[in-house]
């Protein structure tokens, strides 16, 4: 997205590895990981995975993927989902979610519907869509929404800084506005390569 | 995650219960939907402690201030941060140690909440730009988890901010950076500047996304599809939105929870305000009260002794105040006799005069500043006192 950039691995479904880790027996375990590499953002990072806000972060992506991915078809078994910020330019969350999603597409395991995110913010009384780290950084309002796209429900929602309420029903509008579109355009990849895949099986 | 195995998993008929119960729009403990808990706000001995009860759900706030340097970026901003204390008596989910995710992350929206909004102001804290700053450091320590930490953490912090005091401090020195805190003791601690109070309201989604109960306990909390903290102030503002994953809803319904929120942060700020108000008066009452009530008539006795020992009309004019607040703030004769003993240098009788004739006109409220403003003078002297009566004065303060 713009300059940030992302990488997603997903494994799964696999035998759960950690037996203590299991809480439902009747539904898969969704696990996430979110890092960001040491020569990711301007100063080199000391600590790429570990820190609050990255745990924070990963926390938020396996609670929206295991919102969307149908884990009662796959009881007893565990998805690790891998993401890796490798260049940050602002909106690495949704970036990741993106990623994620066509993962999991890509993977073939079975979802309800696309997750797409988006970030939105509001500076000098304008709304913009998809800020990047200096736009993040002026202090403005910083609006992040995943949705499931089809079905138009809201999964992810998190703000920082004061928004009166209706122009934060504006961002949030814009937001979601934003995320369909990248659905969209999820989609058209998502088919252009299953087609490839197809030519290639043959 | 080793705690989760630990975490108390509700029974299929415990789910099934409450999840038709709350179709029919009851919730298990008798409330309405959108009802919260019984909220009560208690306060330690110290300034900046305090302890929430929501519910069943406890939280104990506390706050600190240090001296420190400030960020490279920040040179004329104070910092503010939030430690939680996940504590195993709490939930036995709760490892000790290392915080787990909801740990960090309740940490972490209350931080977003206090500090991105702007709620507490941080450019008040710096004393040297660039040198000295305050550093707030805010300690959430979790009693007993109800249901619903995040509302009761927040509610904790921000009652702990409103009646922390930090001691005051003056920049002085030959070069203008050398900076002196001032004991407790010795000049009055100031308060924090707080522009608005951020109060979080969360909301548990049950079904499809289409039942929505604020405040979920704990057992609603382990059934519920998701979740969404939406921290709201009293004029309305959105401070901040933590929806992290879980049931998809529909933005309509996003936004009519915004909407209860902001009715429901009213509530609660209006029972912050009210408990935080009558704290602080009953503290300031206590002040007064340490010392006892006097008897106009005694003032003779010092009267003649004050006159014998000062000179100049300023303190023959003011020194029926002076000694009359000497009265309250002795009240044992054979302190106040030393008292007067110590009114040798003219130099600070003359100060402290000025001092009491700024405030003998504000009545009881400012006798407490009177008191205040007369103990100044008496521990300066105390630095030059001998030893043994030091130790008496600063026994009898406390």
């Amino acid at each position: 997205m713009g300059n940030t950039r992302v990488i997603a691995a997903v494994y799964g479904p696999r035998e759960v590895q950690n037996k203590g880790q299991q809480v439902n027996s009747s539904e898969a375990l969704v696990r996430c990981e979110y890092r960001m590499a040491e020569f990711s953002t301007g100063d080199r990072r000391r600590k790429p995975k570990g820190d609050r806000r990255s745990t924070e972060i990963s926390l938020v992506i396996r609670q929206t993927m295991e919102a969307s991915i149908l884990t009662n078809l796959m009881p007893r078994s565990q998805i690790d989902i891998f993401v890796q910020v490798l260049q940050a330019d602002g909106g690495t969350r949704s970036a990741c979610i993106n990623a994620a999603t066509l993962a999991l597409a890509d993977a073939g395991i079975p979802m309800r519907d696309i997750v797409t995110s988006c970030s939105a913010g509001y500076l000098c009384s304008t709304p913009l869509l998809d800020l990047n780290y200096i736009e993040d950084s002026a202090g403005g309002a910083d609006v992040t929404v995943g949705v499931l796209a089809k079905m138009d429900k809201v999964t992810l929602l998190q703000m920082d800084a004061k928004l009166p309420m209706d122009t934060f029903e504006n961002v949030m509008g814009l937001a979601i506005e934003g995320c369909k579109a990248i659905a969209n355009y999820i989609r058209e990849v998502l088919l252009v390569n299953t087609k490839q895949l197809e030519c290639q099986r043959g | 995650m080793a705690m989760e195995h630990l975490r108390w998993r509700p029974t299929v008929n415990e789910r099934d219960f409450i999840e038709s119960a709350l179709q029919s729009d009851l919730r298990v403990d008798g409330r309405r939907s959108f009802d919260f808990r019984r909220l009560k706000i208690a306060f330690g001995r110290e300034d900046g402690s305090s302890e929430v009860q929501l519910g069943e759900t406890r939280v104990m706030g506390y706050v600190t201030a240090q001296l420190v340097q400030p960020y490279r970026d920040r040179p004329n901003e104070g910092t503010l941060a939030i430690f939680t204390e996940f504590s195993p008596m709490a939930d036995p989910a709760f490892d000790p140690g290392r915080p787990g995710e909801s740990a960090i992350e309740l940490g972490r929206v209350i931080d977003r909440g206090l500090r991105e909004s702007r709620a507490v102001d941080m450019e008040s804290l710096c004393v040297i730009a660039g040198k000295h700053v305050w550093s707030m450091r805010v300690d959430l320590h979790i009693l007993d988890n109800g249901g619903n930490l995040i509302d009761a953490a927040n509610i904790a912090a921000l009652a702990a901010l409103s009646t922390f005091r930090r001691p005051e401090c003056t920049v002085g020195g030959e070069d203008g950076q050398q900076v002196t805190v001032h004991d407790p003791e010795v000049r009055d601690p100031l308060p924090l500047t707080i522009h608005h109070l951020p109060i979080a309201v969360t909301f548990a989604y049950f079904g499809e996304g289409n039942v929505v109960v604020v405040d979920p306990t704990y057992k609603e909390e382990a059934i519920m599809g998701g979740r969404m903290t939406a921290t709201i102030n009293l004029n309305g503002d959105v401070c901040a939105i933590q929806k992290p994953g879980g049931e998809g809803v529909m933005s309509s319904v996003i936004m009519q929870c915004l909407r209860i929120a902001s009715v429901k942060a009213a509530d609660i700020t209006s029972k912050i305000k009210n408990a935080v108000d009558s704290y602080t008066a009953e503290k300031a009452l206590k002040k007064v009260k340490r010392l006892p009530a006097s008897v106009p008539q005694k003032i003779n006795v010092p009267d003649v002794t004050m006159e014998d020992k000062g000179d100049g009309e300023l303190e023959r004019q003011t020194v029926k105040t002076l000694s009359y607040v000497q009265q309250i703030s002795k009240g044992d004769p054979a302190t106040m006799v030393e008292a007067n003993n110590h009114e040798d240098a003219k130099l600070m009788l003359t100060e402290s005069n000025t001092e009491v004739k700024s405030t003998s006109g504000s009545g009881a409220a400012g006798e407490s500043d009177e008191a205040q403003e007369v103990r100044s003078p008496k521990s300066l002297k105390g630095a030059v006192k001998p030893k043994h009566k030091r130790k008496k004065k600063k026994s009898d303060r406390s």
